[in-house]
C-alpha cells in the first residue's frame, strides 16, 4: 500500500505538470476542448487518488477545484483570461497542498481557504458549497448469466510459444549442465582451441556461454600464448540422457591443460563470472542468442503476484515500464526454469526517490547494444593481441573501440539530458507570483522547451533563472501605466527560450521593459567606487557593471528581487555551471540576458597548452583565435599593461604564467602563442602561453573540497599519459587579470 | 473450481494509482487472471487478443472514456455479453442512465474500499 501511495504522489506531480501545461495553453489561447478535458482529468485523478488514501484536505480542495473545472468543461463557466488566472493560482495551491501532503506536512489552511473562496467566486452556481454530494445514486447491478458456470474462454496462451527468440524449453525432465572451463597456460601451445570445444558442445544441445575476461592483464603484459580467459557454459541438452562422460569426452584433448568443472543444473548467479552479454567466439549459427541484459518484457518470466502487496507500482520510467505481471499465471508452465531471463522485474525497479531519472527505453537499449559491442571489440582485441602477425587488425579494432567509446559517451550523456520544459514551467509560476507582488501585468512566453541539458545543470539552473525572472519582472518591466504612456501594451512580456548551439545550450531571458537605466547604473557604480569617477565606459560596459559584486540599483531593496543578492550571485551560479551570461539592453525596448551553458559538465572540449613546463587545459569554447606571439602587433599602454591586435581589435594581453604566479625565466621560446579568449560576458582578452599541444576532449574531475576555490582554475583532468592537468576557466582568468594587472580604467581605455 | 480461479478480468484505468489499487484489491480477493489497459483503445486491443469475463473500467480517461468503451464492447458480438463494471469519481444520473442503456452491469464511485469493489464484482459474477 505504501508503494502505491508513493507512486500516487509521483503520478500527482505529473498530473500537476499536465494541469499547469493545459492551463498555460488555455491562457495562450492554444487550448481546445481536449485541453479542458485534460485539465479536468488531472484534477479529477488527483482527487480520486487522494480519496483512495483518505488524504482529506487534498481530496476536499481538489473536489472544489474540480467542481469549477466541471463548469468550464460543460460550458456553464466561460473561460476568459481572468478565469484562467484564478485557475492557475488554484493550481499553484493544489501543487502546494499535494507536496505538503506528500511530506506528511499540514498544508497551509489560509492559502487553501483563499483559493477556495476565489474558486467559488467563479462558480455560477454560487460556490462549491452549492454542490453538496448528491444522494448516492442507486444502481441495480446486472448479474452475468450463468453465475456458477463462467463460460470457458478461448485460451490463446495455449497457442505455440510466441515470446521472442528464446526457444521453447523441452518440457521433459531434461537436466541442464553447467560447465566451468578454465584453460591453463599451455592449452593454446598444445594445439587446442577453445572454440572447437564449444562447437563440439553445441552439438549436444543449446549453449549459453559467458566469458570471464577479468584475468586479462594490460596489453603490455599480455602473453599471446596464454589465454587468461575463463568460460562458463550452460548446456541445455537436446537428448534426455546426456551423461557427464559425453561432456567430458569433448575436453579429452585438453586433459591436464585446463580446470574443468561439470555440474548438473542451471548455473547460479554468482560473482565469479560476469553477466553473459555476448560471445563472439561462438559461431553465431550454432550458438544460442545471448540472454537479454535487460529484463525483457516477457510476462512468463515475471513472478506471479501471490499475495496482497505483490503488485508493486514502482515509479517506473515512462517508456521503460516493465509491464505489471498480468497476474499472469494463465498457464501453469514452469516459468522459473527459463535460464537467463529469471530477473525479477521488481529488482530492476528504482526505489522511489527524487534522484531518479526517467529515461526513454530506446536510450537504454542503445546503450546496452553499445556496451555489447564494446565487449565484443574487447574480446577481439584480446584475440588479435595474442597473434603477433595481426597488428594491422589491432589498429583497426582499436579505432572502432575508440569510436564505440565516443558513442557510449554520447549515449550516457543523453541519459543524463532532460528537456528544460519542467524548469520553464516552474518559471511561469515565478512570473505569476512576481507579477502579483509588483502589481504588474506580465505574460510569459516560452520556446525551445524540448531543448535538453544535463540533469545537474537543469537543477542548478533553477535558482539563478528564478532570480533573473524576478529581476526582469521587478526591475525590467514598467508599471502598466508607464507602459501605456510609452505606447506599449499594458501587459509586459517576458520571453524565456532555450536552444542548442553545437555543444552549448543558450537560455535567453528577455523582457520588453524599459531597458537598463545606464545613467543610474553609472551613478551608482561611481558612488560605490566600482569605477573611477572620471571614466566614461561604453554602454555595454555599463551593463556589465550589474554583474559586479554588491551592485544593486533598486532604490529600496524590494521584497521581491532584493535582499541584497544581485546579478553577481546569478553570475557566479552560472559560472559554477561552466556557463556565461551576456547582457544586452535596448533603452525603452527591453533587456535580454543570454546564458550559455555546456551540454554536460562531465566532458570538456579543451585545448591543451603548455606554460612554464606545465600543461593546462583551456575550454575550447572560450578560445576565439590563436596566433603566434612573434610578429603580433603589441603596444604598451600607460601603467605598464600591453595590448595586442587580434581580429582587428586591440585587446588587453596577459601572460598565463604571470597570472598563475609563475614568472617567466630563461630564454624566450619561439612557439609562444597568443590566444584570444572570450569568457562569454563580452570582454575578450589575449592570453600568452608557451605553446599549444593539442585539442581533445577531457574528462572533468573536481578538485575536491580540500583544495577549495582557486581563482582561474575550474577543475582538473587526467591526460592520456596519466599526468594531471588543471582546467582553467576564462572568466576566472579574466578576474585574475583585472585584479593583478589592469585596473578598471585601463579596460575602459 | 471457484469463480475467483476461473474469472478473467480486464482493468482499464489511465492513472497507475487507481489501476494499482484495483489490481491490488483483486489480487487480495484471490482473482488470478487479471489484465490491465491504460485506456479504452488499448482495452479493445487487449480484448481482441484475449476475451475476459469482466471489465472494470474507469469512466474518465483520455482518448476513449469508459462509456465509449462500454458502447464498443456491446457493439461487438464477441464481447457483447462481457460484464462491465464502471468506476467514476462522480456519480450523476446522466452517466448512470447512459450506462443502463448500454447494459452496464454495475457501477462504483471513487473512492471505494476493497470490500466495496468485492461486493460490486460479486453482484455481477457471483461469489468469488
Amino acid at each position: 500500500m505504501e508503494a502505491i501511495r508513493q507512486a500516487f504522489f509521483e503520478e500527482c506531480d505529473e498530473l500537476l505538470d499536465q494541469l499547469e501545461e493545459g492551463l498555460l495553453a488555455l491562457q495562450d489561447g492554444a487550448g481546445d476542448g481536449d485541453t479542458i478535458g485534460a485539465v479536468f482529468r488531472a484534477v479529477h485523478s488527483i482527487k480520486g487518488g487522494a480519496g483512495a488514501f483518505a488524504l482529506d484536505v487534498l481530496t476536499d480542495y481538489a473536489h472544489a477545484f474540480e467542481n469549477v473545472l466541471d463548469q468550464v468543461r460543460s460550458g456553464t463557466l466561460a473561460l476568459d483570461q481572468d478565469v484562467v488566472m484564478v485557475l492557475l493560482r488554484a493550481a499553484d495551491v493544489l501543487a502546494d497542498v499535494a507536496r505538503a501532503t506528500a511530506r506528511d506536512e499540514v498544508p497551509d489552511a489560509g492559502a487553501i481557504a483563499a483559493a477556495k473562496a476565489e474558486l467559488s467566486s467563479l462558480d455560477p452556481n454560487g460556490g462549491a458549497a452549492s454542490a453538496p454530494p448528491a444522494a448516492e445514486p442507486v444502481f441495480a447491478p446486472l448479474a452475468l448469466d450463468g453465475l456458477d458456470d463462467l463460460p470457458d474462454l478461448p485460451d490463446p496462451e495455449g497457442a505455440p510459444d510466441d515470446d521472442g527468440p528464446t526457444p521453447a524449453l523441452p518440457t521433459g525432465a531434461v537436466r541442464d549442465w553447467t560447465i566451468d572451463f578454465e584453460p591453463l597456460p599451455g592449452l593454446l601451445t598444445s594445439g587446442n582451441e577453445p572454440l572447437y570445444f564449444f562447437r563440439s558442445l553445441a552439438v549436444l544441445g543449446e549453449l549459453r556461454v559467458s566469458c570471464d575476461t577479468t584475468g586479462l592483464p594490460g596489453l603490455d603484459r599480455l602473453d599471446p600464448s596464454d589465454l587468461m580467459l575463463r568460460w562458463r557454459v550452460h548446456l541445455i541438452p537436446t537428448a534426455f540422457d546426456l551423461t557427464r562422460t559425453e561432456i567430458e569426452n569433448v575436453f579429452d584433448f585438453a586433459e591436464g591443460l585446463c580446470h574443468l568443472k561439470i555440474v548438473e543444473g542451471t548455473p547460479a548467479r554468482d560473482d565469479t563470472l560476469p553477466e553473459p552479454i555476448a560471445n563472439p567466439a561462438i559461431d553465431p549459427t550454432t550458438s544460442a542468442p545471448p540472454p537479454p541484459s535487460v529484463p525483457s518484457p516477457d510476462p512468463t518470466a515475471a513472478p506471479r503476484p501471490e499475495s496482497a502487496g505483490a503488485v508493486q507500482l514502482g515509479p517506473l520510467p515512462q517508456a521503460a515500464v516493465v509491464p505489471l505481471p498480468p497476474a499472469a499465471g494463465t498457464s501453469a508452465r514452469p516459468v522459473a526454469k527459463k535460464p537467463g531471463t529469471g530477473v525479477n522485474p521488481s529488482e530492476m525497479r528504482a526505489k522511489p526517490q527524487s534522484t531518479s531519472v526517467r529515461v526513454d527505453l530506446q536510450r537504454v537499449d542503445d546503450l546496452v547494444n553499445l556496451v555489447g559491442e564494446i565487449v565484443i571489440a574487447q574480446a577481439m582485441l584480446s584475440q588479435i593481441a595474442s597473434e603477433p602477425a595481426r597488428h594491422q587488425e589491432l589498429v583497426g579494432t582499436l579505432d572502432s573501440l575508440n569510436q564505440l567509446t565516443l558513442e557510449v559517451q554520447d549515449s550516457v550523456m543523453a541519459i543524463r539530458a532532460l528537456p528544460v520544459k519542467p524548469l520553464f514551467q516552474r518559471m511561469s509560476r515565478i512570473v505569476r507570483e512576481a507579477a502579483q507582488m509588483t502589481s504588474k501585468d506580465v505574460r510569459l512566453t516560452t520556446s525551445g522547451e524540448d531543448t535538453q541539458i544535463d540533469k545537474t545543470v537543469i537543477e542548478l539552473l533553477a535558482d539563478p533563472l528564478t532570480h533573473m525572472i524576478r529581476n526582469a519582472v521587478d526591475h525590467g518591466l514598467e508599471e502598466p501605466k508607464t507602459r501605456k504612456a510609452a505606447g506599449k501594451a499594458a501587459t509586459g512580456t517576458i520571453t524565456l527560450s532555450a536552444a542548442q548551439r553545437s555543444d552549448r545550450v543558450l537560455v535567453e531571458i528577455a523582457d520588453d521593459g524599459a531597458g537598463i537605466d545606464r545613467a543610474k547604473v553609472l551613478a551608482k557604480a561611481r558612488e560605490k567606487g566600482l569605477i573611477e569617477a572620471d571614466t566614461n565606459p561604453e554602454p555595454a560596459e555599463i551593463d556589465r557593471l550589474l554583474f559586479l559584486p554588491g551592485f544593486s540599483t533598486s532604490d529600496q531593496v524590494s521584497e521581491l528581487s532584493g535582499r541584497g543578492v544581485g546579478m553577481d550571485v546569478v553570475n557566479r551560479a552560472i559560472q559554477d555551471l561552466s556557463g556565461t551570461i551576456a547582457i544586452q539592453s535596448d533603452p525603452g525596448r527591453g533587456t535580454k540576458l543570454t546564458v550559455s551553458l555546456p551540454l554536460t559538465l562531465a566532458i570538456l572540449d579543451g585545448m591543451i597548452v603548455s606554460c612554464r613546463g606545465e600543461r593546462y587545459v583551456l575550454p575550447l569554447a572560450s578560445i576565439v583565435e590563436t596566433q603566434i606571439l612573434e610578429g603580433s602587433k603589441i603596444e604598451g599602454v600607460a601603467g605598464g599593461g600591453q595590448v595586442v591586435l587580434m581580429q582587428d581589435h586591440m585587446v588587453p594581453m596577459f601572460d598565463l604564467g604571470l597570472l598563475l604566479g609563475r614568472p617567466y625565466v630563461g630564454v624566450v621560446e619561439e612557439e609562444r602563442t597568443v590566444l584570444l579568449i572570450e569568457p562569454g560576458d563580452g570582454a575578450p582578452f589575449a592570453l600568452v602561453v608557451d605553446g599549444i599541444e593539442s585539442q581533445r576532449q577531457v574528462v572533468v574531475k573536481g578538485l575536491g573540497e580540500s583544495v577549495g576555490r582557486i581563482p582561474g582554475v575550474s577543475a582538473a583532468t587526467i591526460l592520456g599519459d596519466g599526468q594531471v592537468a588543471l582546467i582553467l576557466d576564462g572568466v576566472g582568468l579574466q578576474m585574475l587579470a583585472r585584479r593583478s594587472h589592469a585596473k578598471p580604467e585601463r579596460l575602459a581605455s | 473450481m471457484s469463480v475467483r480461479d476461473k474469472l478473467r478480468v480486464l482493468v482499464v484505468d489511465d492513472t497507475s494509482t487507481s489501476r494499482g489499487l484495483i489490481l491490488q484489491a483483486l489480487d487480495g480477493f484471490g482473482v488470478r487472471h487479471v489484465e490491465y489497459a491504460e485506456d479504452g483503445e488499448k482495452a479493445l486491443e487487449s480484448l481482441g487478443r484475449r476475451p475476459v469475463h469482466l471489465i472494470i473500467s474507469d469512466y474518465n480517461m483520455p482518448n476513449m472514456d469508459g462509456l465509449r468503451l462500454l458502447h464498443a464492447v456491446r457493439s461487438n458480438a464477441a464481447t457483447a455479453k462481457t460484464g462491465f463494471l464502471l468506476i467514476s469519481g462522480r456519480a450523476d444520473d446522466a452517466l448512470l442512465e447512459a450506462g443502463k442503456k448500454l447494459r452496464m452491469n454495475n457501477f462504483l464511485t471513487k473512492p471505494f474500499q476493497p470490500s466495496d469493489l468485492r461486493a460490486a464484482v460479486e453482484s455481477v459474477v457471483g461469489r468469488l
